[in-house]
């Protein structure tokens, strides 16, 4: 017993060491794309808070009573300037949503993109608009061109994050807008921040270089024929029963300023439904 | 400045570093710097190994809390806080003896210190990209990221080291 005792005492450090490494391999396998993006959302938030608060010690040491005056006095300046700002940006969010926009199918909203990553597995959009904005989990994000740029994950009360295009985890149908009906899966291949790849597509289907990628309409996500991106090589599997295209991105995910935000007008009865049906099923 | 505060002012400036700037790089895709892991092989020589993965698991929990990571970066951090004490014990054989103290090129010289950062580095990235990816389809982009990134971290451990933590050999 005693040696055992002595045995275990000698490679305590190693056993810890496997525990802690099984915890953490645990919590990692348990992580979910939903609790990412919100803890996201919340560091973000943080972030800009310190920074906001080492500015105005920084100011508030440096300056003496003349340049505390001055200070006030820009800072009443600026808040007037910032009153015009939002009035501006206001009016070019606003400025995207068309009347035939308002009264289609769709339910559109407009936000401004505060924070973009692009060196991860997963990429998220942090957009300055959330519930109160009339922005819902599950909307589609679109450029302002109309590009398919990535979706909503996780909406908080004034700013949400949505997966970008360019995520391990994004997934959603594309097609070739003049190659037939043929349907294939769109997803990012982790290799360039420009290009995603367009898999399981039909050996019927008939693409050509520069022919344009769109929605297939059959998402939870998005509508049909968003445009995704433009051909820039295509092959046959091995077994010569699919094609896989290389696309090129239409949308340029480090350059979006403002983004448009779309989803169908009745899609809550539809998850009702959904809802429903699985109920019924349990 | 006595050590302690050096070593806490340390491990505060790898994370800000981590979370205010590199996480927030938009240079390349290739590019995620994971620089907090300087404050692990920057740690003394003498360090017990019990409290080298104590810190191992301290600055891991941060990083993932910090980045919402959930558990990847503990996951990386841990191994390389486990290895170190072998992995000096082996170039220590093939190098001579050292002194105690903080680990810097002056103490150890160049081929000992770059030997040891790097080698911890690569095997800190590796761990983390390769469970990022979860895919061996896109080996060679994984070990692009890898090295890209542990080449930044390898400068960026250099210069803390240097800002920091003073090269003397007497001095800390």
């Amino acid at each position: 017993m005693h040696k055992l005792f002595e045995f275990i005492r000698s490679i305590y450090v190693l056993l810890l060491f496997l525990l802690l490494e099984a915890v953490a391999l645990y919590s990692y396998s348990r992580s979910t794309v939903y609790a990412e993006a919100r803890l996201l959302t919340r560091i973000t938030r943080a972030t800009g808070a310190v920074q906001g608060l080492y500015t105005r010690w920084g100011h508030y040491w440096a300056l003496g009573e003349e340049n505390r005056r001055l200070t006030q006095r820009l800072i009443e300046l600026e808040q007037e300037l910032e009153h015009y700002r939002s009035a501006d940006e206001q009016a070019r969010l606003a400025a995207y949503l068309t009347d035939s926009l308002k009264q289609g199918e769709y339910v559109y909203a407009t936000a401004r993109v505060t924070s973009t990553r692009i060196n991860s597995g997963n990429n998220y959009l942090i957009l300055k608009g959330g519930s109160e904005q009339g922005i819902q989990k599950g909307m589609a994000v679109l450029s302002p061109s109309g590009a398919m740029a990535g979706y909503v994950v996780y909406v908080e009360r004034n700013h949400a994050a949505a997966l970008s295009v360019i995520s391990r985890d994004f997934r959603t149908g594309g097609r070739l807008l003049n190659g037939g009906e043929h349907v294939g899966s769109i997803g990012w291949t982790g290799v360039n921040r420009d290009h995603v790849s367009l898999t399981d597509l039909s050996k019927y289907a008939t693409p050509v270089l520069g022919d344009t990628i769109v929605s297939t309409g059959h998402s939870d996500y998005f509508p049909e024929n968003i445009p995704i991106g433009t051909v820039e090589g295509f092959e046959l599997n091995a077994t010569q029963t699919q094609y896989s295209v290389d696309v090129r991105l239409a949308v340029d995910i480090t350059g979006l300023r403002d983004v448009l935000l779309v989803r169908k007008r009745d899609r809550t009865e539809i998850e009702t439904l959904e809802e429903r049906i699985k109920r019924r099923h349990q | 400045m006595d050590r302690n505060s050096r070593y806490i002012l340390l491990w505060l400036a790898c994370m800000a570093a981590q979370i205010f700037f590199f996480d927030h790089l938009l240079l390349s895709v290739w590019l995620n710097p994971l620089v907090y892991v300087a404050f692990i092989l920057l740690l003394p020589l003498e360090t017990p190994p019990v409290a080298v993965l104590g810190y191992g698991l301290l600055t891991g929990l941060a990083a993932d809390l910090l980045t919402g990571a959930g558990g990847l970066n503990t996951l990386a951090t841990l191994p390389a806080a486990y290895l170190r004490r072998p992995l000096i014990e082996w170039l220590d054989g093939r190098e001579g003896q050292h002194d105690n103290g903080v680990p810097s090129r002056y103490r150890l010289g160049n081929v000992f210190y770059f030997s040891y950062i790097a080698t911890l580095v690569v095997l800190h990235h590796t761990i983390f990209f390769a469970f990022e990816a979860l895919s061996w389809v896109q080996l060679p982009y994984t070990l692009l990221r890898i090295v890209a990134s542990a080449v930044v971290t390898i400068a960026f451990t250099t210069a803390v080291n240097r800002i920091i933590l003073p090269e003397t050999p007497h001095s800390l």
